[in-house]
């Protein structure tokens, strides 16, 4: 995916290697690399994902790092149907109605 | 040197410049700092932080008798007990939760001062808080927050947290796990000069207190009486601080009973248990540092003491807090949470012990959404390979299962020891200061931190360093 100069942006930048990471933190965290990810308008003429680039944020910061995605959208949800919670408003409204005793 | 360290070398000039509170003025030794000096020199006077609060829409927001939560109550309680709930609905409020009232005053002492931005550290509702005031006080906003793990998986609460932070026109800066956060953010203020509206300086403090008055004040109207207690949910410490600041400037002295998410066993610096938790606030992972450490925030020293404040503590597990959430839907056309339902659960069972004349005040709700929705929840911690029971909540071991209660009075709290909790908050001071000879200043102020005696203080330091 190509992404021109001003496109809305997504980039990972690698703050602290894992071997700069602090020494008071679990094993399976220092093993890790500390990153960022940050949003802004990409300030190259051309990049693709994966390649590094110059982003200038909301607060007009310029910062540098991996492009990651192009025009990056919530599509968080509501989650699936769960069978599991089912039973609480049909438990709840009859115990309430004096329909079912505990 | 490495860069991490080389920032975190300059931390007191940073949060010098970075707030205007001049917080080694209080020192009166290496333990003890003037508290009640701090708040009324730096904070704002309740009345001025309600005439601030009002010019941003932010509190007076309505309290609601749970009427059929309350017949639930009733119907599970032995004769004369069942005390009725009442619910602040902090949701109202602009960004949809309590934490506006905090935000509104530290953005409004950040635009006072000159300052062109405002930074926050939050992985909470507090972003979308000081977002909503930047906006409104036409100043730039940074939220950092820690939201993804190495895999590149994001907790989904967090992500509608910087989706709602980016709607309100903030730069949200996501961290993977880890305590570095804090390095990030020391790095962006010297960066950005900007204000850091931290969630523990005393301008935070002074945001809340205006909850904590209204809550005795809407008690005294609708029923004419005192609350009996309020449950506040309980994390990093300013909600229960807060909370009963507010209360007694009312001259209410009730009892305040903080509650948490039990997600013991569940390292909060962990890369791997991080998306294993489906709370992302109000939970032990921050709840018991906090009271033990207040001091461990980002200001060198901190507002909230929950310590000072708290009554009892009360634990509720996450499958419990989520079945609450559904009857407060369900029963009372709520649709709110879930982390803010954490004292709603603690007070369902609470209440059942009390009798029918008490009044328990919950004081906050959340507003709900895509990815903070029980439902979002339960389907990211299935993904996850958490196990969905229903049954006894009291076998729920986070991170591995979520009970949702089988029926609801199963909904059984557990009551944290809060001596306990003192002795752990003297032990971590005597960590602190292995060598320190304490004076009598010393031990006042001590005793004060953690509501209890000189005596009892002078006995458990005994104790502990084996005297």
């Amino acid at each position: 995916m190509l992404a021109v100069k001003g496109d809305w942006v997504l980039i990972e930048q690698v703050y602290l290697t894992s071997d700069q990471r602090q020494s008071n933190i679990p094993d399976d965290t220092k093993e890790t690399d500390f990153c960022l990810r940050v949003k802004g308008f990409l300030v190259n003429e051309k990049k693709v994902v994966g390649d590094s680039c110059i982003i200038l944020t909301k607060t007009n910061r310029k910062i540098e790092g991996k492009l990651i995605d192009i025009f990056p959208n919530f599509d968080h949800s509501f989650g699936d149907y769960l069978p599991e919670t089912a039973y609480i408003e049909t438990q709840l409204k009859e115990m309430l109605s004096g329909g079912l005793d505990e | 040197m490495n860069k991490a360290q080389a920032i975190l070398d300059r931390k007191h000039e940073i949060l010098r410049n970075s707030i205007d509170v001049d917080f080694l003025k209080y020192k009166r030794s290496d333990i003890a700092f003037d508290y009640e000096k701090m708040m009324e020199e730096t904070g704002y006077p309740i009345e001025e932080a309600i005439r601030i609060q009002r010019s941003l829409g932010v509190g007076s927001t309505p309290m609601l008798e749970l009427k059929n939560i309350n017949s639930l109550i009733r119907s599970l309680s032995k004769p004369e007990k069942g005390a009725r709930i009442f619910l602040k609905d902090e949701a109202c409020n602009l960004s949809g939760s309590f934490k506006a009232r905090r935000a509104a005053i530290s953005v409004y002492h950040a635009k006072k001062l000159g300052y062109k931005g405002v930074m926050a550290a939050t992985s909470g509702n507090y972003g979308a808080a000081v977002a909503v005031m930047c906006a409104k006080l036409n100043l730039k906003c940074i939220i950092v927050q820690e939201s993804f793990d190495s895999m590149g998986i994001y907790q989904p609460e967090i992500i509608e947290k910087a989706r709602a932070i980016e709607a309100y026109g903030a730069e949200v800066v996501q961290c993977s796990v880890g305590p570095e956060l804090f390095v990030v953010f020391l790095d962006l203020l010297k960066q950005t000069g900007y204000f850091n509206a931290s969630l523990y300086s005393p301008y935070g403090i002074a945001g809340l207190e205006t909850l904590g008055m209204e809550c005795v004040d809407d008690i005294r109207r609708l029923t004419k009486k005192d609350p009996t207690a309020i449950v506040v949910t309980h994390a990093g410490g300013g909600n229960l601080t807060a909370t009963a600041r507010g209360a007694k400037k009312a001259g209410c002295d009730c009892p305040i009973i903080a509650a948490s998410v039990d997600l013991h066993g569940l390292h909060m610096a962990s890369d791997h248990d991080f998306n294993l938790k489906s709370f992302t606030t109000g939970h032990t992972g921050f709840g018991f540092p906090f009271a033990i450490y207040p001091d461990r925030s980002d200001v060198i020293y901190s507002a909230a003491r929950p310590l000072r404040y708290m009554d009892r503590y009360l634990l509720v597990k996450q499958g419990e807090v989520f079945y609450m959430t559904e009857a407060l839907a369900k029963l009372e056309g709520m649709e709110r949470g879930p982390a803010g339902n954490t004292s709603l659960a603690a007070a369902f069972s609470l209440a059942q012990s009390m009798s029918k004349d008490d009044i328990l005040v919950v004081q906050e709700t959340e507003y709900t959404s895509a990815g903070k929705h029980y439902n979002a929840q339960l389907s990211f911690a299935k993904s996850n390979g958490i196990e969905i029971l229903i049954g006894d909540p009291k076998g729920e071991i986070a991170g591995t299962t979520i009970v949702l209660p089988s029926k609801p009075s199963d909904i059984q709290l557990q009551e944290v020891d809060l001596n306990q909790l003192r002795r752990s908050y003297l032990r971590q001071q005597l960590k602190l200061h292995p060598d320190g000879v304490l004076s009598k200043d010393d031990l006042i102020y001590l005793s004060m931190e953690c509501k209890v005696s000189v005596e009892w203080i002078v006995s458990v330091l005994m104790e502990l360093r084996g005297e």
